[in-house]
């Protein structure tokens, strides 16, 4: 494109920076020293991608490579996409400005089903055909990764390879292939062979799925005799020996997590019932503090940033949390430095700590019990009880907050108006904690802040069979609490019903739906996810056109024989094991923690080798 | 130590809003590792300003920002070590101790911008060059609306009683460069895109129009 013509749509479009790239630590290398030119594709604007550390972490480990140069694209907002339309400019790469169409790869990150959408339109505006078996060797392989990917079926006509579980040595073996492919005179289907012997690597275009006259799926057929039977997730056995970059990209304009993200562990030892990433990403795997507050320091200096988060999927669990919170604190406090914890508990062992990072950079809290009554925090296993959260609440307002956020959701399996009721007296009960104080105390303009999701039944989880409350359910139950709970103190919002009703549908798909997608692509639906773009009725009318029933995939209750879309991989964790936690949760009978006691859940023997913790039995 | 300084804002860096613009700055600091007094409050900040915003997708030669350091530092030092650190079209090229007591965007009172007029033949470019003095001779009202709560409110101004001067500066080919001193008041200045349009009405067989600021100018001494 020449350059004249960029910078005059730049000067039409929203957030111009968000297409420039040029932002400190971005790679450039020069092509003719390249063998291999991958494209990590975000399906999202600029600022939601630029705040993942998937992506910060794939594009520096692929730049690592003297002949792979790792560049980045996301989805062109609206008014951008209008732009590439009209003056037929191909969508570009941030680094180079060339068009997706001549690199070798497209990556793209799954991490959200209501953004598969804007894929397709990423390819279309490429000017790439959408359906694997369209695309000839003058095309780059289009594949992807991330939570999504855990069922890939609603994919598996536009994907050509999928990486199932943890990619930091998957994805430069898979380079390592395709280089030595290239040398000898590239074919792709002699490829893509080759690859899907790869441990971790599933190639849809292989196999093909067979169904029963009631449309549930009878059996899987291959159609190259040496692809696998069951794909099997990678995982990083040590992370503190894995790759992890020394600087990462600093964004000119302010995305949504404008900090450094510290990855601190993987994988949950909770085991919520409802908690896909609690499954999939098992088994647990802790960085050591030396190894953090070296890539603390590394990440700091070449960025400028000014505070640290502290991420995983449950921070207070960290075995060496409050010694890595000090030395952070203790090294970084002078400079100003704030620190962030998301998901703490609040107690008395971390009640100093709190007190101190909040001295430097000041906080908002979240709590999520998830459900309001204990009976329905049993059936999803999510221990906490009303007590402990009243306690936490009770120290946060000594420390000083007025104001929280808690988190629940709605149309749990077995919910009930009481249940739902729960959450209401739960706000009211914190409510009153704040103010049931000696009035010198009581500081601030307190507000609460309630957010309802919707429940999606989601694949590896001991929920993967039941059914989705349907629109309806879910809208009396919004708007049930929307009635109970008025009060000026107190702020409630939900999730969209239809939104979350068709995530279930793509969460739980099998091949079909992809016919869904792709008709309602055709008819104009992108940016799913972002509430005024979303049009719900269009996505109803390409269903229709395409024969398909929502409900036959979210809303039907699974008996624990069905082939499911996903059982052909395998995330560690056992189906029987799924199974139990599934009786044990009508039963209302709770898991303990993996730390205090094997739930048995297989991730041990199948991918560890071993006892999941040094200290276990 | 308060120390003012200039720099420039090129290439890419066009595109940068102002709020951007002062986080570009800040995070350069954080880098150097000089130490600044910070602001106090919820979400401590660099004691940083701009002192007036340059207008999205304008390239500058003359931004002037205020930042107040902790630590004696010597200004060639604060120049070196900035410039390690900021993006590829940003650098700082003077600098100096700031001892007055009023702060700088208070003390703007122009800005002088190069427009580079490209025509479409050469009896334009001769045409401009001819109409270039009396181009102030006239009102030029301009009206700017303003959204106040539920309302619309109009408001007019006389463009060319803004603009304290325009000089020729050179003509090559068919492109023609103008200096345009625009006056900052405390009820306001002009938009560049104000004087854009007002060019590309004012004079024939324009094809386009670059616009750079230059300098900004200041009631008394600030570097």
């Amino acid at each position: 494109m020449n350059k004249h013509l960029f910078d005059e749509i730049l000067m039409r479009v929203e957030k111009p920076a968000r297409y420039t790239g040029g932002e400190l630590n971005s790679i450039v290398k020069d092509i003719s020293n390249v063998n291999i030119r991958f494209a990590f594709a975000f399906p999202d604007v600029y600022e939601v991608g630029m705040s993942h550390l998937g992506m910060h972490i794939i594009y520096n480990l692929l730049n690592s490579y003297p002949n792979i140069w790792c560049e980045r694209v996301f989805t062109p907002w609206t008014d951008m996409e209008k732009e590439l339309r009209n003056h037929q400019v191909e969508l570009f790469t941030l680094e180079s400005n060339d068009s997706l169409k001549v690199f070798d790869f497209i990556g793209f990150t799954l991490q959200y089903e209501m953004s598969y959408t804007n894929i397709l339109n990423m390819l279309q505006l490429s000017g790439i055909p959408l359906e694997s078996h369209k695309r000839d060797e003058n095309y780059p392989l289009i594949i992807a990764g991330g939570p999504c990917a855990f069922n890939p079926e609603p994919l598996h006509e536009f994907i050509d390879m999928f990486f199932i579980g943890e990619s930091e040595e998957l994805l430069p073996e898979v380079m390592g292939l395709y280089e030595k492919h290239k040398k000898a005179g590239y074919s792709r289907l002699a490829f893509l062979k080759e690859a899907c012997l790869i441990e971790g690597i599933y190639v849809p275009s292989f196999y093909d799925v067979a169904y029963d006259d009631t449309g549930k799926i009878s059996k899987r057929i291959k159609l190259f005799n040496q692809a696998p039977d069951v794909i099997k997730k990678r995982i990083i056995k040590d992370l503190n020996k894995s790759y992890f970059p020394d600087k990462i990209i600093v964004p000119y304009i302010e995305t949504v997590h404008d900090r450094i993200v510290l990855e601190i562990f993987r994988g949950c030892t909770r085991g919520c019932r409802f908690c896909q990433a609690g499954m999939i990403y098992r088994p647990v795997r802790e960085k050591s503090v030396e190894t953090l507050l070296a890539q603390a320091e590394l990440l700091l200096d070449s960025t400028g940033h000014e505070e640290i988060s502290l991420s995983s999927l449950s921070t207070g669990d960290y075995s060496k949390l409050i010694e890595l919170s000090q030395a952070l604190l203790d090294k970084y406090e002078e400079r100003r430095i704030g620190l962030s914890l998301p998901s703490l508990r609040l107690d008395s062992i971390t009640f100093g700590l709190i007190e101190r990072v909040q001295k430097v950079r000041k906080s908002g809290l979240t709590f999520a019990p998830e459900a309001g009554s204990q009976r329905m925090r049993d059936v999803i296993n999510k221990n906490i009880t009303d007590e402990d959260i009243l306690e936490s609440v009770k120290t946060a307002f000594e420390l000083g907050w007025s104001n929280i956020k808690l988190y629940f959701m709605v149309g749990l399996p077995g919910e009930t108006k009481d249940d739902i009721y729960g959450i209401k007296e739960m706000v009211y009960r914190i409510k009153d904690a704040f103010f049931d104080r000696p009035r010198e105390l009581i500081r601030g303009n307190f507000n609460i802040n309630v957010s309802a999701a919707c429940f999606v039944p989601k694949p590896f989880t001991p929920f993967q069979w039941d059914t989705q409350n349907t629109v309806k359910e879910f809208q009396d139950k919004t708007g049930y609490l929307k009635r109970e709970i008025k009060d000026r103190k107190i702020s409630f919002s939900y999730h969209d019903p239809k939104l979350s009703y068709l995530e279930g549908v793509f969460a739980l798909g099998d091949r079909r739906v992809a016919n869904g997608m792709r008709r309602a692509f055709e008819m104009g639906c992108t940016f799913d996810g972002w509430g005024d773009e979303f049009d719900y009725d269009k996505w109803l009318s390409a269903f229709k056109e395409e024969n398909l029933s929502m409900d036959f995939y979210n809303c039907r209750k699974k008996a624990y024989d069905e082939i499911l879309p996903w059982d052909f991989i395998d995330c560690g964790v056992r189906k029987e094991y799924l199974i139990d936690e599934k009786e044990k949760s009508l039963k209302g009978i709770t898991t303990d923690d993996c730390r205090v006691n094997c739930s048995g859940c297989g991730v041990n023997t199948s991918l560890v080798g071993g006892p999941c913790f040094e200290d276990s039995l | 130590m308060k120390i003012v300084f200039k720099y420039t804002k090129l290439g890419k860096l066009k595109f940068i809003s102002h709020l951007d613009n002062l986080r570009v700055l800040q995070r350069a600091l954080r880098r150097t590792g000089i130490m600044a007094k910070y602001s106090e409050g919820f979400n401590p900040h660099p004691k940083l300003c701009i002192a007036y915003p340059l207008s999205l997708g304008v390239e500058s030669i003359g931004e002037i920002a205020e930042v107040e350091v902790i630590e004696d530092i010597s200004i060639s030092e604060f120049i070196a070590r900035m410039n390690q650190c900021l993006p590829q079209g940003m650098e700082i090229t003077d600098a100096g101790v700031y001892l007055g007591s009023q702060s700088i965007p208070s003390m703007v009172c122009s800005q002088v911008y190069r427009f580079t007029i490209s025509h479409n033949d050469q009896e334009s470019v001769d045409a401009t060059i001819n109409s270039l003095n009396g181009l102030l001779d006239n009102d030029y009202i301009i009206i700017r609306e303003k959204k106040k709560k539920s309302k619309i409110v109009k408001k007019e101004m006389n463009l060319t009683s803004f603009i304290l001067n325009i000089d020729l500066l050179c003509s090559k080919m068919l492109d023609v460069d103008v200096q345009i001193v625009i006056h900052v008041s405390d009820s306001g200045s002009l938009k560049v895109d104000e004087v854009r349009d007002f060019l590309y009405n004012s004079l024939n067989g324009v094809k386009s129009i670059e616009i750079k600021r230059i300098a900004l100018n200041f009631i008394d001494k600030v570097i």
